[in-house]
């Protein structure tokens, strides 16, 4: 199990340097000659040897995703106490937080609309940043040509990472990633108080979606549920202030990107207990990843963190059916970045190889888990 | 074959050029002022100096066609109401452009959509002057009558409008 944690930790690190790959060709983040120097071949990997970095990404994948179900199995009789635990996930935190976002440019959209509001102080949500044309990081930010796309909540929240960034590019992704570490471990602290246990922990820190796309890719999907989470915790507690508390912290999530609305009827059921909120959270959130979200864009493998979420506070002997499926739908989801990487557009057969590669190992999922079950009666 | 060929030479395509709203509310409306409340409203949703162009910019495009809607129905004291409001929105611009120059913001592109606004509204505004009374005496019931000279009022505003984008165009260059 030691040398588990050991390979985790290096599959960590390459994952941390690998991302480096992803530079984008208009940024410049460093003129070290140091940084050039291993920086420039794993530029030249990603961009010119696509086949060779599609292959080296999904060895990644595959690595993180085999610690993890080690992490699931013998976790908890390793780690034995909370701390020890928090130690490792602390370490891989801080690790990750120094990687490029490597499979998405919607930090660098946060960025510059944080940018277009506290620097250029113009409202994020009727100026575009391709209004400011002489606007540095329109060379490397896509979407400019949109306005703001969250909530206010989440645009005061970048406030945070733009001053911690000081106007250098580097610095703000690092301020940014920073701030997704802190909410990260906050998760894994309340996962762990209410819970009171490691797996749960562990299912939620090491599931390698939340490590790809909140520590490397800095998403902000986690801070919408953050809210939601200690708004619900809050609500289903006595006491008209904690209620209250609950409620505007529900209404902040909305305020940072409206996904959780459909939560709301949660809100009017009486009587609910923690355990069947969790489940009737997660089937909510299920219509609108699998149903709501496809239709205004595509299913992005980011949007599966509401799910990994409340999965993490379910009574996993209760659950399996849905923590099993969260598993397969996290791996199923991070192999939809496979057929960009290989082919640098989304165009062509990526929307079909992306379908296949989402919904084979989730098909594969339910057959098997049917098959396991009637096998089990019979 | 040939006659596809014959189209993609002959026929031009069409460029969307600066296009003015559809007439708001007009007054005699109930939401009329509601629209007028909210507009001012919208000026502290409109920080920045670029969005304040935007603000400013709309606004003078609204209250035109306001004015000339209610020109083309002869409402012509209201009109006046109107197109002075267009002319204090519009002379409101120069600022805007100046300070986000200031701020070194590229407003070329925003000044280049202002000289346009200029020119379709003096477009307009000479369209109005062909049409309406030169001088027009608005009687109201039991009030004073309002001498209105219209034609010059529509002069006054085209020139304000060609003087605005003079400044801009000076203030970009510069």
């Amino acid at each position: 199990m030691k040398y588990l944690v050991i390979v985790y930790f290096i599959t960590i690190i390459f994952l941390g340097w690998f991302s480096y790959g992803f530079l984008d060709p208009n940024l410049s983040l460093s003129s070290n000659p140091i940084f050039a120097y291993f920086q420039s071949p794993l530029s030249y990997l990603v961009y010119h040897n696509r086949s060779v970095a599609t292959a080296v990404f999904f060895l990644i994948v595959l690595s993180l995703f085999f610690s993890y179900a080690c992490f699931l199995r013998f976790g908890e009789k390793f780690f034995i106490r909370w701390k020890r635990l928090l130690l490792v996930v602390i370490a891989s935190a801080m690790i990750l937080v120094f990687s490029y976002p490597a499979l998405t440019y919607d930090l660098f959209n946060y960025i510059t609309t944080a940018k277009v509001t506290f620097t250029h102080r113009e409202n994020p949500y009727l100026v575009m940043p391709i209004e400011i044309p002489n606007e540095p990081n329109l060379a490397f930010t896509r979407a400019a040509n949109k306005v703001a796309l969250y909530g206010p909540v989440w645009i005061l929240l970048t406030a945070v990472g733009h001053y911690l960034g000081g106007g250098d590019v580097w610095r703000t992704i690092i301020a940014f990633k920073l701030m997704n570490a802190a909410v990260y471990l906050g998760f894994c602290f309340m996962i762990w108080r209410l819970t009171k246990k490691l797996t749960n922990v562990i299912f939620f820190a090491f599931n390698p979606l939340i490590v790809i796309e909140i520590l490397v890719s800095g998403h902000n999907d986690i801070y919408m549920m953050f809210f939601a989470v200690i708004g619900f915790i809050c609500w289903q507690k006595r006491g008209l202030i904690t209620k209250t508390v609950g409620l505007l912290s529900i209404f902040a999530s909305l305020l940072v990107k409206g996904a959780t609305l459909v939560l709301i009827p949660l809100l009017f059921i009486k009587k609910l207990s923690w355990d069947r909120l969790l489940l009737i959270a997660y089937c909510l959130l299920s219509i609108a990843f699998f149903a709501v979200a496809p239709l205004r864009e595509e299913l992005y493998p980011w949007y599966a963190v509401w799910l990994i979420v409340v999965a993490s506070f379910m009574d996993f002997k209760k659950q399996t059916f849905i923590t099993g499926f969260s598993v397969v739908l996290s791996f199923a989801l991070e192999l939809r970045h496979l057929p960009y990487l290989w082919m640098g557009y989304y165009e062509g057969p990526g929307p079909i190889l992306r379908t296949l590669f989402t919904f084979i190992p989730i098909v594969f999922y339910g057959g098997m888990y049917i098959y396991e079950n009637r096998f089990k009666e019979s | 074959m040939l006659i596809a060929y014959c189209l993609l030479f002959i026929v031009r395509p069409a460029f969307a050029g600066y296009v003015l709203p559809y007439p708001s509310y007009m007054p005699g409306s109930k939401l009329y002022r509601v629209s007028r409340i909210v507009d001012q409203l919208k000026k502290y949703w409109y920080f920045g100096n670029i969005a304040q162009i935007k603000y400013h910019l709309g606004l003078a495009d609204k209250y035109l066609v306001e004015a000339k809607t209610l020109m083309e129905y002869k409402q012509y004291l209201l009109a006046t109401d109107a197109l002075f409001r267009s002319d204090k929105e519009f002379l409101q611009l120069p600022k805007y452009v100046g300070d986000a120059k200031k701020e070194k913001k590229d407003v070329s592109a925003f000044a280049a959509l202002i000289i346009e606004a200029a020119e379709i509204h003096a477009g307009v505004l000479s369209i109005l002057a062909s049409t309406v009374p030169e001088q027009f005496i608005w009687t109201p019931e039991k009030e004073k009558p309002t001498e209105l000279n219209l034609s010059v009022l529509l002069r006054a505003s085209q020139e304000l409008r060609s003087r605005v984008a003079r400044e801009i165009l000076a203030n970009v260059k510069q």
